[in-house]
């Protein structure tokens, strides 16, 4: 990783990217720094002039300057704090927002690139790294800090000029105050440099304890989950694993001890900044109060001079270690901009969908073949075929012999290595990707249904049409059990999202085949639709099928056998290639894979 | 539930760390008492200056007694700051060493029925809350008592400060500080009270982050064009969390304007009755320590109910992390299992699920003799896991018993039972650890012994194909040199974890429902010869495949609806015939001949 820091002005750019640019976000990021900042000079000064006064014993002026004092910094600080308000009442939904933007790139850039596990690592490493120190919104409040303590340093070295200027030549050796001057600067510069050397070392050994933990987070989060897993809580009681997955867990004990010695390490390293500090801050009292007795400043003035001083020491340091955290956080931050500003590849196409009110798609494979990014094996090889309108198709072959692979392909979820696929003569990865999609319908084997409510999810949307819902259930052979439901088609799905009902295996596989239904497109693609099911519920779910089906084109792939008699041509698939192609009667005749497979399963029913 | 007080919260935290971790007990204390110091060491040396100055000591002397208080003040800060990072981290080692052990044990050891309860579910997961952070919870407890030790000792020793100055001063000082106080109450009051609309707002956005991460779903998100959807909800969420935090917003605005307003009161007065007492003769070094004083006093009051209220929010965490560690365990003293075989009785079970009005089963009795193969048939959701559970001890029954060789599952002890059965699930157990481990179950096996029950279950080849062969891991999670099996390969594996394992009773749930046909009568095959002496329960939603079991029970409904050989539950033509015609009937090809 090379490491880059962060200017000035890209902070501030960041800042105000995050917030959108409003100008009044920017006036009161401005107003409130500048006011947080001048909060201690104001009160220093003030202070200064309420000492003289009473050095001199002029006590009602004295009390007039407290009132003063009292009202100034009573506004200062209500326009402070009221900007800063402000600010971090945006700075929270920043962090919703931009892993809203980060969900939204996830489900519209190339499904082949979200599938890598490159990304997914990167992933799993920022939202570790923000569990460990905060996410977008702490970025934006350190940035906002540090815009303080600068703005701070400013009015600190105002001062310190000031104290230069004020150097009285009939009163003091100008030449020794020179040397003294020289001298403070220099100690300064000897803080500052030290504090960098070590908060440098500090950061140094603070990421190396992250790495470390890195591999330990990945591992505990592994067994956490393995040790919960609601399907693997039976397994772990049946087979006595408390003690194996316990002895596992062991590796949790030493990770607390290394933070207390991070903690040590942190604690040495703030340790002689801490200590050189003080000694500068005796020079400077030094220097101060030489030209308090001699008389070129008043006593009250020490306080506000050494104040000013002090204070800029502390809030450089502040400043340098902020500086630290704004770098290391923005290193992980970056892997989210770096992941949204991603292209969005191959659903970039352009061309819209021919409407067709007949269904009249033609969609064809030539010589296609696939193999999976970074591998060296190929799942499909040269496979041509055509998908007749109005024809259902049955896949056949063993397992992974690139059935699913053929489908994804189908989808555009991955591009061909060879070969094109083309739907009415034109390669599909020319048309809009949301277009294109919208002829099809799939039930994957491994579905994915979400925690809303249940209607939504058959509907794909917020926007339900009852009759097609009520439709789409009862073909898929859920409407009466949704009738049952605490909140019949109402009803939130699982407990990830609030109290909803678990469904079984079986219920979710029908509500996937009812929500296929409810899109109603030229395509219906079904891979292994029924093995959740019973014999009963699977034998109406291929036959609404048929009777649904009618001019739709329809992919099945089933271990089923039995499924394959409803189609009109089957496929046969062997290693990536096509095998065998034909009808039931002509495959059988043949006495091939087909013959073997199905005669297999047939042999159990046959008395 | 009853709640745990406070104070035995305190004793629950405090004392495995005062037995275990002296040195942190240690520093926790020095922690404290430097961080009260300095700002008070800081302020009678500025105090030193100006009085130094006030009574014109010469600029070496000045210089010399700078010198020597900067050093000694130096010296302080450093033993500060090194104390306060080590505060800052030390207590993770005390939560990981002390408390999450229990914890994962705990989760380890709950019931198959405690784990599915759906109170205890919710229990668990405040309790993951309480344990799993840095800032709150156990954590938190330990940080926040340490900042609680730092505000009490830091108000005491001002309080006698400013007290030897004036009383009236102390009164008003304690007056102001404690309606500030009040006023941050009540904005932390309003506070918790948005925390259910908040955490309902957050539930719906990490449950779509964790969506995120989750690939496969990423296919029926392009098919169907779920984004918009999902995005949608994501919106209205973050709409909902601005409107709640804005709310908040300016009840702490509010708030910092009244304290602000109370800070210029309680300025205005002390300074008035410093001047007031300097007019009569105070000395202005002392006018600059007492100020000094007064400006901090706020500060150790406000951290004092920071932190009172951040205590409290731990120990009702800590309430909620005691209930689950204190959850019932099994009794460990039940009759043990014996006998090299095993035969289970269902006497008229009945089962219901908690909070459920219908019973799952009802009334079922049946007996599984020692050696034989039952086959478990019947619709989705008639009750055919449940079965498996009541049978493997997991579930007790509502009603009736369940007697493993005559003693009834609620008097065994369990751990000794499962000891004696292997089952295969529809979804395997795997871990991400080696190949041998997997089988085993264990970190140290027999090698031999592996190998053999490989080549029973037709795997050793594949095995041995394998640059590291047993050491080979399953899946990238721990090994990036991982491999991942095909379906036939792993149910192999899983023959081959049941053989090792040599147990008298195996249940089988669907274990072949995503095979490819040759694959799935290659491991019916291996049922058949490899179980042939145990006794067996077996679950199919494939009516053919029940063909090598010596029995059949149709359940239908929770209750047996017909049991019999094949034979006879096809000569009854019943609900299995029904079933049987149905599967069997697109099979039914003259072709074959």
């Amino acid at each position: 990783m090379t490491k880059k820091n962060m200017t000035i002005r890209e902070m501030w750019h960041y800042i105000i990217f995050q917030t959108k640019g409003y100008w009044t976000m920017k006036a009161a990021i401005v107003l409130g720094v500048l006011a947080a900042a001048a909060l201690p000079y104001v009160n220093n000064v003030f202070y200064a002039g309420i000492l003289d006064r009473l050095v001199a014993s002029a006590y009602d002026d004295a009390a007039r300057v407290v009132v003063w004092m009292v009202s100034v910094i009573l506004v200062l600080r209500i326009v402070a704090k009221g900007c800063e308000r402000m600010v971090r009442h945006y700075c929270k939904p920043c962090e919703y927002e931009i892993k809203k933007r980060t969900a939204q790139k996830a489900f519209s850039m190339a499904y082949e690139a979200a599938d890598r596990t490159e990304t997914l690592e990167a992933f799993r490493r920022v939202r570790a790294g923000e569990k460990g120190m905060g996410g977008v919104e702490r970025q934006l409040s350190e940035i906002y800090e540090y815009f303080q303590e600068l703005a701070g340093i400013l009015f600190a070295c105002a001062f310190v000029l000031l104290l230069f200027i004020r150097t009285d030549g009939a009163k003091e050796n100008v030449a020794v105050s020179l040397v003294l001057f020289v001298l403070l600067f220099l100690s300064f510069a000897a803080v500052l440099f030290l504090s960098n050397y070590f908060s440098k070392k500090e950061g140094a050994y603070m990421v190396e304890t992250e790495r470390k933990n890195e591999m330990w987070n990945t591992l505990s989060a592994y067994l956490l989950n393995l040790i919960n897993k609601e399907t693997y809580v039976k397994d772990i009681r049946l087979f006595g694993l408390k003690d194996y997955l316990y002895k596992k867990t062991e590796i949790f004990r030493p990770v607390g001890k290394m933070y207390t010695e991070l903690g040590c390490y942190s604690g040495k390293c703030r340790a002689v900044p801490a200590f050189a500090a003080q000694l500068f801050a005796a020079a400077t009292y030094i220097c101060i109060a030489a030209k308090a007795i001699a008389g070129s400043i008043t006593i009250g003035e020490v306080t506000m001079y050494a104040g000013a001083v002090i204070t800029m020491v502390s809030g450089v340091q502040r400043m340098l270690a902020k500086y630290q955290d704004i770098n290391y956080m923005n290193e992980y931050l970056d892997t989210y901009e770096e992941f949204i500003t991603r292209p969005n590849m191959h659903y970039d196409g352009t061309l819209p969908i021919e409407k067709r009110d007949d269904n009249r798609y033609l969609l064809e494979l030539s010589h296609v073949s696939f193999r999976y990014p970074g591998t060296a094996q190929d799942i499909l090889k040269d496979v041509s075929m055509t998908f007749c309108i109005g024809e259902k198709l049955a896949l056949v072959g063993l397992n992974g012999t690139g059935k699913t692979t053929l489908i994804k392909l189908l989808c555009r979820l991955y591009e061909p290595t060879e070969g094109e696929i083309r739907l009415n003569g034109i390669n599909i990865a020319k048309y809009d990707y949301d277009e294109y999609v919208r002829i099809f319908s799939v039930v994957f084997q491994d579905f994915h249904l979400y925690a809303f409510p249940l209607d939504e999810n058959v509907a794909s949307g917020g926007d339900v049409d009852g009759q097609r819902l009520q439709r789409a259930l009862e073909l898929a052979g859920m409407w009466e059990r949704t009738q049952e439901l605490p909140q019949k088609e109402k009803t939130l799905l699982g407990h990830e999202n609030g109290q909803g009902v678990l469904l079984s295996g079986g219920e979710a596989q029908k509500l996937a085949i009812a929500r296929a239904l409810y899109k109603d497109a030229p395509f219906i693609i079904l891979d292994e639709p029924a093995a959740a099911l019973d014999p009963l519920a699977e034998a109406a779910v291929y036959e609404n099928f048929n009777t649904l089906v009618r001019d739709k084109t329809a992919i099945y792939i089933s271990h089923r056998m039995s499924s394959c008699k409803f189609c009109d041509r089957i496929v046969v698939l062997d290693g990536g290639r096509i095998l065998e192609e034909g009808t039931h009667e002509t495959l059988l005749d043949k006495q091939g894979r087909y013959y073997e497979l199905y005669s297999t399963q047939a042999a159990y029913y046959r008395e | 539930m009853k709640k745990d007080s406070l104070w035995s919260n305190y004793r629950f935290a405090y004392t495995p760390l005062l037995r275990h971790k002296k040195k942190i007990v240690l520093s926790t204390v020095a922690e404290a008492v430097f961080y009260v110091i300095v700002p008070v060491v800081g302020m009678t040396i500025t105090s030193m200056i100006i009085g130094s100055l006030e009574q014109g000591v010469s600029v070496w002397k000045l210089v010399a007694r700078i010198l020597l208080a900067f050093t000694g003040y130096g010296v302080l800060n450093m033993v500060k700051g090194y104390l306060d990072a080590r505060g800052n981290s030390q207590y993770i080692e005390v939560r990981t060493e002390l408390f999450i052990m229990d914890h994962i044990k705990k989760d380890l050891t709950i019931s198959m029925e405690q784990y599915e309860d759906a109170a205890v579910q919710k229990l668990k997961e405040k309790a993951n809350d309480c344990m799993w952070a840095n800032m709150w919870g156990i954590e938190g407890f330990f940080r926040h008592n340490s900042d609680l030790l730092k505000s009490v000792l830091g108000l005491l020793l001002y309080m006698l400060l400013v007290g030897t100055m004036n009383w009236r001063i102390l009164l008003l000082l304690v007056g102001i500080s404690l309606v500030s106080a009040s006023a941050a109450y009540m904005v932390t009051r309003h506070y918790e009270k948005m925390q259910d609309p908040l955490s309902e707002q957050n539930m719906t956005m990490n449950y779509i982050n964790r969506e995120v991460d989750d690939v496969q779903g990423g296919k029926d998100i392009r098919i169907f064009g779920l984004g918009s959807w999902i995005i949608g909800k994501y919106d209205r969420a973050i709409k909902n969390c601005r409107r709640l935090y804005f709310r908040l917003d300016m009840w702490e605005y509010g708030s910092n304007i009244l304290d602000t307003v109370l800070d210029g009161v309680r300025d205005i007065t002390c300074y008035l009755y410093l001047i007031l007492q300097l007019s009569q003769g105070m000395r202005i070094s002392e006018f600059v320590f007492y100020l000094g004083l007064v400006s901090g006093f706020s500060g150790w009051i406000s951290m004092i109910s920071k932190s009172v209220v951040a205590v409290k929010q731990d120990s009702d965490r800590i309430c909620d992390l005691r209930a689950y560690l204190g959850l019932a365990e099994d009794a460990p003293s039940g009759k043990k299992v014996d006998g090299a075989e095993i035969e289970v009785v269902f006497d008229h079970v009945s089962y219901r699920y908690q909070g459920a009005e219908e019973y799952t089963l009802r009334d079922v009795s049946f007996r599984l003799a020692p050696g034989e193969k039952l086959a478990l048939v019947g619709m989705n959701g008639a009750g055919k896991t449940t079965v498996v559970k009541l049978m493997s001890g997991l579930y007790l029954p509502t009603s009736g018993a369940v007697y493993v060789n005559g003693i009834s599952t609620r008097e065994l002890d369990r751990n000794s039972y499962f000891a004696r059965q292997a089952a295969i699930f529809q979804e395997p157990f795997q871990t991400s650890y080696s190949i041998g481990e997997n089988i085993a179950l264990a970190e140290s096996y027999d090698g031999d012994k592996i190998w053999e029950v490989l080549s029973r279950a037709g795997l050793d080849k594949k095995v041995r194909s394998l640059d590291r062969q047993l050491e080979t891991h399953l899946g990238k999670d721990i090994a990036p040199d991982g491999i991942s099996l095909s379906g036939g390969e792993l149910q192999k594996l899983l023959l081959a974890r049941a053989l090792y394992r040599d147990a008298p009773l195996v249940m089988l749930d669907e274990p072949t429902a995503a095979l490819d046909a040759l694959a799935e009568t290659e491991i019916y095959e291996k049922y058949h010869t490899l179980l042939h002496k145990k006794s067996v329960l077996f679950i199919s939603h494939r009516l053919a495949s029940t063909r090598f079991c010596d029995r059949i029970i149709l359940l239908a409904d929770g209750c047996i609806r017909e049991q019999g050989t094949h034979e006879e539950l096809m000569r009854l033509q019943g609900a299995y015939h029904e079933m049987f015609q149905v599967q069997g009937r697109y099979y039914d090809d003259p072709a074959l001949g």
